[in-house]
């Protein structure tokens, strides 16, 4: 939260936001404009500001920390002159991906994508395909948590015509 | 922008929507990673191959296969594989001309039938010679797709071309949402005709094929100086293709450089004089 200017200023508009299961988070205001879906929820609606709850009925409060902690420091980053140096931002992004679980991952990017930054949504999107890139199939399956519903005459057969496709995956 | 109202808590990962899905996808730094995820399941595969269709030939020129680095030597005669980083063992082992088996023009015993003509990325023009110029195929030797071009205009068999192969976006490169590159790739091919002729020309004729359109058409390329294309006392007719414009080296002492533009303009080139030290071949 540290990131506005002087500490005796109350002047940051904060923003309250509701999670899926009704916890609320105080955001400041150019925070939670980082959000489109909230921007949009004020657009022409300039009065609703001062104590308006935004629903945001798809975003879990586990994620909501992780989340707006992105937004604060992406915009940090791109506001900051000269701009932050690459390892600093890709150490931000490292430590950020760090403890999170394929699960925590997927749900993240649901919520980045119901919360239209596109920023966020690019960042993780990114993040999974390097998780099952080099992957086998089996292992893609199991990490999106998807059956199998080819026949293996089918799959035998798809995998013929791509034979060069398939060479080389990692065998886990 | 609608959002399906799911309750966190009971996003099933499969449910995961094919607009994210695509985009998880799209950053696969290689496409055979993204061939590869059609066999996950019958919904993957019908999702991948609709948009996975145009990027066979017409987009893996600018998606290329980025973990696949190999480097090839183009020679008039044929193609030799010099060595790259190539993950994909089957590259590995393939030596000359057994890559190009898959082309239905492919003669086993007579192999170096089929002549590279041009290049883009990791697209190659390729015809058979001497029988059938007019008849080309367009190809990637890692992905084995091909696509044969409507015959071209009949010449002269004894008579030389110059080619180019010209591959272009109607949209800005920057897009990288493939579903908005769907069929956004063409490209051209263009051939000149070598003037037989020993006195310098100040026009030649150029065919063109353009993949929208799917057929040949003549121009007429006027010249602002005198050219003698193909009166190479070196034996090199090498077309160099950058940016959409095709350069090669006029023929004669003075070593012009010829540019001519086969997307934006047809009916004219430009010639460029050599750098003044001298060119070595």
């Amino acid at each position: 939260m540290a990131s506005s200017s002087s500490s005796s200023s109350t002047q940051v508009k904060k923003i309250t936001l509701k999670a899926a299961d009704g916890k609320h988070f105080e955001v400041e205001e150019p925070v939670a404009m980082e959000m489109e879906t909230v921007k949009s929820f004020f657009v022409g609606n300039e009065d609703a500001m001062k104590d308006m709850v935004v629903p945001l009925l798809n975003v879990s409060s586990e994620h909501m920390p992780a989340i707006l902690d992105f937004y604060r420091n992406h915009s940090e980053f791109r506001k900051r002159t000269p701009p932050p140096p690459a390892e600093e931002v890709k150490a931000f992004n490292e430590a950020f991906l760090e403890n999170k679980s394929d699960e925590q991952l997927m749900e993240m990017i649901m919520a980045a994508n119901f919360l239209n930054t596109k920023e966020l949504l690019n960042f993780l999107t990114e993040a999974a395909a390097n998780r099952i890139k080099n992957k086998s199939v089996e292992y893609v399956r199991a990490f999106f948590g998807i059956e199998n519903d080819f026949t293996p005459e089918e799959e035998a057969r798809i995998r013929a015509e791509n034979e060069w496709a398939f060479d080389g995956l990692d065998e886990d | 922008m609608t959002c399906p109202s799911l309750s966190p808590k009971c996003v099933g990962l499969a449910n995961l929507l094919d607009e994210l899905l695509v985009k998880i996808l799209d950053h696969l730094p290689s496409q055979s990673d993204v061939v590869a995820c059609t066999v996950v399941c019958k919904h993957w595969f019908s999702l991948i191959s609709t948009f996975f269709k145009s990027r066979t030939i017409h987009r893996h020129q600018v998606e290329n296969v980025k973990n696949t680095r190999i480097t090839f030597l183009i020679k008039s005669s044929g193609l030799s594989y010099v060595g790259g980083t190539s993950s994909n063992p089957l590259l590995k082992r393939t030596g000359r001309s057994q890559l190009l088996k898959f082309l239905p023009c492919y003669m086993p015993d007579y192999p170096v039938a089929i002549h590279i003509v041009a290049s883009f990325k990791d697209l190659l023009l390729c015809c058979q010679r001497p029988c059938f110029e007019s008849v080309y195929y367009l190809c990637n030797i890692l992905t084995k797709q091909w696509s044969k071009l409507p015959r071209a205009p009949e010449h002269d068999p004894e008579g030389e071309t110059l080619l180019g192969l010209i591959c272009y976006s109607s949209f800005p490169c920057h897009h990288q949402n493939w579903t908005n590159l769907y069929s956004q790739y063409s490209y051209r091919v263009a051939r000149i005709l070598v003037l037989k002729l020993k006195e310098a020309r100040q026009q030649f004729t150029a065919e063109i094929f353009c993949s929208v359109t799917g057929t040949w058409s003549k121009s007429v390329v006027s010249s602002p100086r005198p050219l003698k294309i193909g009166l190479h006392y070196y034996d090199n007719k090498n077309v160099v293709v950058c940016d959409g414009i095709m350069y090669w080296m006029n023929g004669g002492k003075k070593r012009e450089i010829v540019a001519y533009d086969p997307l934006n303009d047809t009916d004219s080139c430009r010639v460029i004089d050599s750098p003044s030290l001298e060119l070595e071949y």
